[in-house]
């Protein structure tokens, strides 16, 4: 036989086993991938900076990637990660903008996923303050810090005068000039957490936590439906009502809608409406 | 003069006819082709990240030729003696030397030009592809200056290997200490400020500190021409940091052939 069709059936039967055997593999290591958030944050940064030398942005971009490929995965599979999981994002976030302080996206994932997922905020506030004095002409480092202290941490103190400082970079919007001062006016924080998971989102292009946050909307922008529907039940009948079923018993609503992550509206004596779900995928919540 | 740009001409063909060249560029392209694509995978940074990849891929581009090809051209020059056929005729060893390494950087700037020119078009496919906010940052300015920072480190470094292969008859000597070069040239900056961070409590022995200001003064900081964090963020780069960049990869460049010159003159060939 000649040996040029021995040769040839060698590549061709090779190549179609490898081929064959590519989903086995891919299968087999997702386990393995699901576990490999290691732990080369720990290291120290002037070491990691000293590896990478000129290829520093480079290593930023790669050691986000990962980050990012660990959390899409866990998004997926909706398995939670663990406090010691969380921890070690933040500290890949930490390494990531010692690497190249500037890289906007590691802060960017730590107000959508430190902040809002594992409320890590004072290790989120911490990112963002590295943020603000790497990128002092971004108006966004500030506008998040403002954020999470007047959303998370109650504090419009201090929301206030990250706010001002965030109105005054050259391209902020112009409703953010206004709102350093009338944060205190925003009694319903919800509609202002709508309105910052919207910025967040216009400018985000990886579609799974696009989707992902956008799920967050579709609630918030719910429980604002039903308070201003309790508001509309006690004009017409001058009394609040007792439950939402009243809201459905009386037609100001046809049905009370599903909460998209599991948990059930209830309406408090103050007049706002609180899920049970609180805002979180049931399963992604941080485990202690 | 003649002689000088005679011998650069033959290094920058010889060079050019390097199947390692083709190498080095289709490496590159592959790495800015993958930039595109996984450039898609990030949140916000998009322009970052394409260009800390492509950059990244004209350095090495341009590195490669310090690195493999350099050696090859100059200490092959010597281990195969056509050397002598070189120095047979009215040529001499300054002008072998110069000749040789002009031949390098001109060869270095053609690969990082035509990279450059890759990386306009990479991010010429990027915006057909991406939304145009992920672009609000783009400089080519930042661009052009930070690989022609580039240039002049690795124009540096070339040097260096110039003045290795010089001094050392093996091929594999002359790559150790280029590579050891490179190593200290990009770590001595980061070894410096830190240990002039005065921390109570740690004192750093006056060896050490010598030690380190000894290696400041011999090997370049060539983590200084490393200008393509501000590219990938469009920030602005002055022209003055060049043109002290410009200086600085000047006089280096000329201490070095020039030792260079001194020492391959009263080197024993044979």
């Amino acid at each position: 036989m000649n040996p040029i069709f021995i040769k040839l059936g060698l590549f061709i039967g090779c190549a179609i086993i490898s081929i064959l055997l590519n989903g086995s593999v891919y299968s087999n290591y997702e386990k393995y991938a699901m576990e490999k958030l290691n732990h080369q944050s720990e290291m120290p940064a002037i070491v990691t900076r000293s590896i990478a030398g000129e290829f520093d942005g480079v290593m930023a971009d790669f050691y986000q990637f990962k980050l990012m490929s660990f959390m899409g995965m866990r998004l997926q599979f909706q398995t939670p990660p663990t406090y010691d999981e969380w921890y070690l994002m933040y500290n890949i976030c930490l390494q990531t903008t010692h690497l190249d302080p500037r890289f906007w996206d590691p802060y960017q994932f730590a107000e959508m996923m430190l902040a809002w997922q594992a409320k890590m905020f004072k290790e989120t506030n911490e990112l963002l303050l590295i943020a603000a004095e790497a990128r002092p002409n971004d108006f966004r480092p500030h506008y998040f810090l403002g954020f999470n202290y007047f959303y998370f941490l109650k504090d419009t103190a201090r929301a206030s005068h990250h706010m001002r400082l965030a109105a005054k970079q050259p391209e902020a919007p112009v409703y953010l000039k206004g709102l350093a001062s009338r944060l205190s006016i925003y009694g319903n924080q919800t509609r202002l957490g709508i309105a910052f998971l919207k910025d967040l989102l216009a400018t985000s292009s990886d579609p799974l936590i696009t989707a992902y946050f956008q799920k967050r909307i579709d609630v918030l922008e719910i429980l604002v439906f039903l308070e201003d529907k309790v508001k509309e039940f006690k004009n017409i009948f001058h009394v609040a009502p007792n439950n939402l079923s009243d809201l459905v018993e009386n037609n100001i609503i046809k049905k009370i809608p599903t909460d998209p992550y599991g948990g059930e509206f209830t309406l408090l004596p103050n007049g706002r409406v609180y899920t049970t779900s609180k805002l979180v995928e049931q399963q992604l919540q941080m485990n202690p | 003069m003649n002689i000088v740009l005679a011998i650069a001409s033959i290094t920058l063909k010889e060079g050019l006819r390097h199947r390692l060249l083709y190498g080095v560029l289709i490496f590159s392209l592959f790495i800015m082709t993958f930039s595109l694509l996984f450039s898609g995978l990030f949140m916000r940074d998009v322009l970052k990240v394409i260009l800390d990849f492509s950059l990244s891929a004209v350095n090495i581009g341009g590195l490669l030729i310090p690195f493999f090809l350099a050696i090859k051209l100059l200490s092959g020059d010597i281990e195969k003696k056509t050397i002598f056929t070189i120095l047979a005729k009215p040529v001499s060893r300054t002008h072998y030397i110069l000749g040789k390494y002009i031949g390098l950087i001109a060869l270095v700037g053609i690969v990082m030009f035509c990279l450059l020119g890759a990386t306009f078009l990479t991010i010429a496919c990027s915006q057909l592809l991406y939304a145009d906010f992920f672009f609000t940052d783009l400089s080519y300015n930042s661009i052009i200056l930070s690989t022609i920072s580039s240039y002049l480190g690795i124009s540096v470094l070339t040097a260096l290997v110039v003045l290795w292969s010089s001094i050392s008859t093996s091929s594999f000597l002359v790559t150790l200490l280029t590579i050891a070069t490179y190593l200290v040239g990009h770590t001595v900056d980061e070894v410096v400020r830190f240990v002039s961070i005065e921390t109570p409590g740690v004192e750093i022995s006056t060896t050490v500190q010598t030690t380190i200001q000894v290696v400041q003064c011999i090997f370049p900081n060539l983590a200084a021409f490393d200008l393509k964090l501000e590219a990938a963020h469009g920030s602005a780069i002055p022209l003055s940091d060049i043109a002290l960049l410009f200086a600085y990869a000047a006089v280096y460049v000329i201490a070095t052939i020039s030792l260079s010159t001194i020492i391959f003159s009263k080197r024993n060939l044979a």
